[in-house]
């Protein structure tokens, strides 16, 4: 159930203080949301103002208010710019290696039939320079293809495997290690 | 009662240094927003791009050239080296020796195309999780360039053409003259097109 749905299911009274709980808005004021911050991809700490607390009181703790509004500017860039691919990582990985695997088996095995047709394509201009007729394509040829073919196809799975326990224990393993930790 | 004397635990005051330190911290974040977002965003927009298929056909092509133009060098020779022996271009020999050269050929640029494809698959991921380093504040890993990758496939296409044309007699038969070592000079000479 998204947040959205569980809103849904609220009294609209009930739901609207909720959402502006977790939207961190000023109950009085209505403002200072941080979804309804302007977010710039390419800036995304152009808004923050270092100096927006320097006039107020120490007694009413600008520092923190500082440090808090940097806390979640920083929160919703990782949220925008990085978690989409932390997304998308995890959910390339399958039981046997990644969502890549049928694109790659796909061109290693084109990559096989071209390149056997433009060699028998070469061989028969080759000929064709000294005059000679065309040849059909042997049976070793023919067989030579297709173990390519399998080589090729056995060679493109294991290196989506090896695919798999690299992004497992090198890429995205650090994120539930920093995940665990957090706080 | 109030002993009076100035602030106590129950009217706590910041320093002055934490707001230093607060404004410092918002002051180098937006640098980091105004110089670097951009080029991480650069990085970014090429990691998630990576996958395109326009990516591949490029590279895959280049391979399966690079790795032709070594077997066509070979050829040539090796047919020269047959008409040397006197061997009839319509011999079973010749077509045999012929054969057998230009399956070779077929193998190692379908190898060296495919083996390219699944390069770029990895160096996609690889900049994917590099991505996801960066947004962890990890260190990010430097990856081997098109550059690197290309010359050592290279090296690998000319190691196995050596071991095919060793097997050639008539590149054999031309083993002391001028023609042969041509031949072996024109296998090892060959370099990558971005070198």
């Amino acid at each position: 159930m998204t947040f959205i749905e569980f809103l849904a299911q609220l009294d609209p009274e009930v739901a609207s203080q909720t959402d502006n709980h977790y939207a961190n808005v000023n109950p009085f004021t209505g403002t200072g949301g941080q979804r309804n911050q302007p977010y710039d991809p390419n800036n995304p700490y152009g808004n923050i103002n270092p100096y927006a607390y320097s006039g107020m009181s120490r007694e009413d703790n600008p520092a923190d208010k500082l440090y808090a509004q940097l806390t979640r500017a920083q929160l919703r860039d990782y949220q925008e710019r990085f978690q989409p691919v932390e997304d998308f990582l995890a959910a390339n990985i399958t039981a046997t290696g990644t969502e890549q695997l049928e694109a790659d088996l796909e061109r290693t095995s084109g990559a096989v039939i071209q390149n056997s047709d433009n060699v028998r394509g070469q061989s028969q201009r080759f000929r064709e320079r000294y005059g000679l007729s065309a040849r059909e394509q042997t049976t070793a040829s023919k067989n030579q293809t297709a173990s390519t073919m399998v080589g090729g196809l056995n060679m493109t799975r294991a290196r989506d495997a090896d695919r798999k326990d690299q992004l497992l224990t090198g890429g995205i393993g650090a994120i539930g290690n920093s995940a665990r930790s957090a706080g | 009662m109030c002993f009076g004397g100035g602030d106590g635990p129950e009217d706590p005051k910041e320093s002055m240094a934490k707001m230093a330190l607060a404004e410092t911290a918002a002051s180098n974040l937006q640098r980091y927003g105004d110089v670097f977002v951009p080029l991480e965003n650069m990085y970014i927009n090429e990691a998630t791009s990576s996958f395109n298929q326009e990516n591949y056909g490029g590279q895959m092509g280049d391979a399966s050239n690079q790795a032709s133009s070594i077997y066509e060098t070979g050829i040539d020779d090796a047919a020269q080296g047959a008409f040397a022996r006197g061997l009839d271009p319509n011999s079973g020999a010749f077509n045999a020796e012929s054969d057998a050269l230009r399956t070779a050929q077929a193998r190692v640029m379908g190898e060296a195309a495919a083996d390219t494809g699944i390069a770029q698959t990895d160096r996609g991921f690889g900049q994917l999780a590099n991505v996801a380093k960066m947004g962890l504040g990890i260190q990010s890993e430097v990856q081997e360039g098109l550059v690197a990758q290309s010359q050592n496939q290279l090296g690998a296409v000319q190691r196995k053409a050596e071991e095919d044309f060793s097997r050639s007699s008539s590149i054999q038969s031309l083993a002391g003259t001028g023609a042969g070592i041509a031949a072996g000079y024109g296998l090892n000479k060959k370099e990558s097109r971005y070198s």
